[in-house]
């Protein structure tokens, strides 16, 4: 019995030694909508070239990373999706005056081949085999509303609503899409240009007009670190790299 | 790989096991030893976690926890945070929802010991509590054992009680299970495979202690 006891508490104290690595100095967290985590990555790492600031990043839904923060999530920096959230993070005294951080596009993305005489979103949906549709909850990702009130304005909601597969977040749907449990998928054309995204095919949806992403800094969270990186952020000079990646 | 996630994979099964153990060994006594009408109602709330869905546990949990949960607001009094999104939150968590895995073994353990052994000790002037320590612990090592490795493989794999209760905070919350969704869901199959691997390794090099402890507590024949 002690012999156990003194196992278990020896493994204890040898795991309780290990320090989490690396200091809490100089580290922001990110609560990032997952389709900005593929920018964000590459954005991180020149971040912390220029200033030694390590990012950590916790990716989701936008409205799943809302829900957290009023629940006291500990983030520093709220990336959203859309300018409802940050506002109301802003309105409620959580969250510093929102700004405008990058213009991302909903495209409809299809992984399958043999589509080459459609041209356009509303027809590869109307194609009778394409029977299973990946979408962004509308609920909690604006990439999802956006579809979704994208095929409301082009009367197919009604019609098409038995076929739609709703993912948690844009990445989620992607995933749906890459890995053929959908035949099309509406994603942000952040996915549609990333490696795997090249590989099929995107239908932009010009109906759905572009998606202004806002950013705050969470009232809670460092404050003087974080103006630095949204000041980083939102800099003239990032435009290319946003480009690359489908923003604008 | 994501060694960050997997230590704190084992840093919440760890910290968590022993304190079940410790809470769930009186618990266990009480349950086995103890006469008193309509116990099977705190039995089967005892087991209700093997069968409630993660996600309604959370739910609850989320609300006992949250800042305006009895159990969220005396943590707060008592140490100025919340416990939503922090280590300690998703422990606590974790140790609801492994509760009966601690107490099953521990009670079959227990059922087993021979009586006459307890009635001598209590013959021989021992109080209830050390019976407890000195004549049922040791008799139900291999319980106790059994206990802890199961509670500590289920802690190891948690998921959706922790994705609820701890979102994914990295180095906090983000635990190997929630690290490996993510890889999924980011199409980042490589990681994903490499920390499922360390997972399954670290499971069997678990299951391979325990056989040998058993092995040596037969082998004394205690």
């Amino acid at each position: 019995m002690r012999y156990l006891l003194c196992i278990i508490f020896s493994v204890l104290l040898v795991t309780g030694g290990f320090t989490a690595p690396a200091s809490a100095n100089g580290r922001l967290t990110v609560a990032v909508a997952a389709n900005f985590i593929r920018p964000m990555a590459e954005i991180a790492e020149i971040f912390f070239q220029e200033t030694g600031i390590r990012i950590e990043t916790s990716y989701g839904a936008t409205g799943k990373l809302y829900a957290q923060i009023l629940r006291g999530a500990p983030f520093d920096v709220f990336l959203a999706a859309d300018r409802k959230r940050p506002r109301l993070l802003h309105e409620q005294g959580l969250g510093s005056e929102p700004r405008t951080y990058a213009r991302g596009r909903v495209v409809l993305w299809t992984s399958r081949q043999g589509f080459a005489h459609i041209s356009t979103w509303q027809e590869l949906l109307n194609d009778p085999t394409v029977v299973r549709i990946a979408i962004p909850s509308p609920e909690t990702a604006p990439y999802g509303a956006a579809a979704a009130a994208a095929l409301k304005a082009a009367a197919l909601w009604d019609r098409l609503r038995e076929k739609l597969v709703y993912g948690q977040s844009v990445a989620q749907a992607f995933q749906f899409g890459v890995s053929r449990g959908v035949d099309a998928a509406f994603v942000s054309a952040s996915y549609a240009m990333s490696r795997q995204g090249r590989r099929g095919r995107s239908f932009p949806i010009a109906e759905a007009g572009p998606i202004i992403q806002q950013a705050c800094i969470v009232n809670s969270g460092k404050n003087e670190l974080a103006k630095i990186f949204l000041d980083f952020l939102t800099a003239d000079r990032m435009q290319p790299l946003l480009a690359r990646y489908g923003y604008e | 790989m994501d060694m960050t996630a997997l230590y704190l994979s084992g840093k919440l099964a760890l910290v968590s096991t022993v304190l079940l153990l410790v809470l769930a060994a009186p618990l266990t006594y009480f349950l086995v030893y103890v006469r008193l009408p309509g116990k099977f109602l705190l039995e089967a709330l005892v087991g209700l976690p093997l069968v409630l869905p993660p996600t309604v546990l959370g739910f609850y949990l989320l609300t006992v926890l949250g800042p305006q949960g009895p159990v969220g607001r005396f943590w707060a009094a008592m140490t100025g945070n919340g416990l939503l999104f922090t280590f300690a939150g998703i422990a606590v968590a974790v140790m609801a929802h492994s509760l009966p895995y601690t107490v099953q073994p521990l009670k079959t353990a227990f059922e087993k010991i021979d009586p006459r052994l307890l009635e001598t000790a209590a013959v021989l002037g021992l109080s209830r509590i050390a019976i407890f320590r000195r004549v049922i612990l040791p008799n139900a090592l291999g319980g106790l054992v059994a206990a802890a490795v199961l509670t500590f493989a289920h802690i190891m794999g948690e998921f959706g009680v922790v994705l609820m209760v701890g979102g994914s905070i990295p180095g906090k919350t983000r635990v190997a299970s929630i690290a490996i969704y993510e890889y999924v869901e980011a199409l980042r199959y490589q990681e994903a495979w490499q920390l499922s691997l360390a997972l399954l390794v670290i499971s069997y090099f678990v299951l391979l202690i325990v056989m040998y402890l058993n092995r040596g507590s037969v082998a004394h024949g205690t």
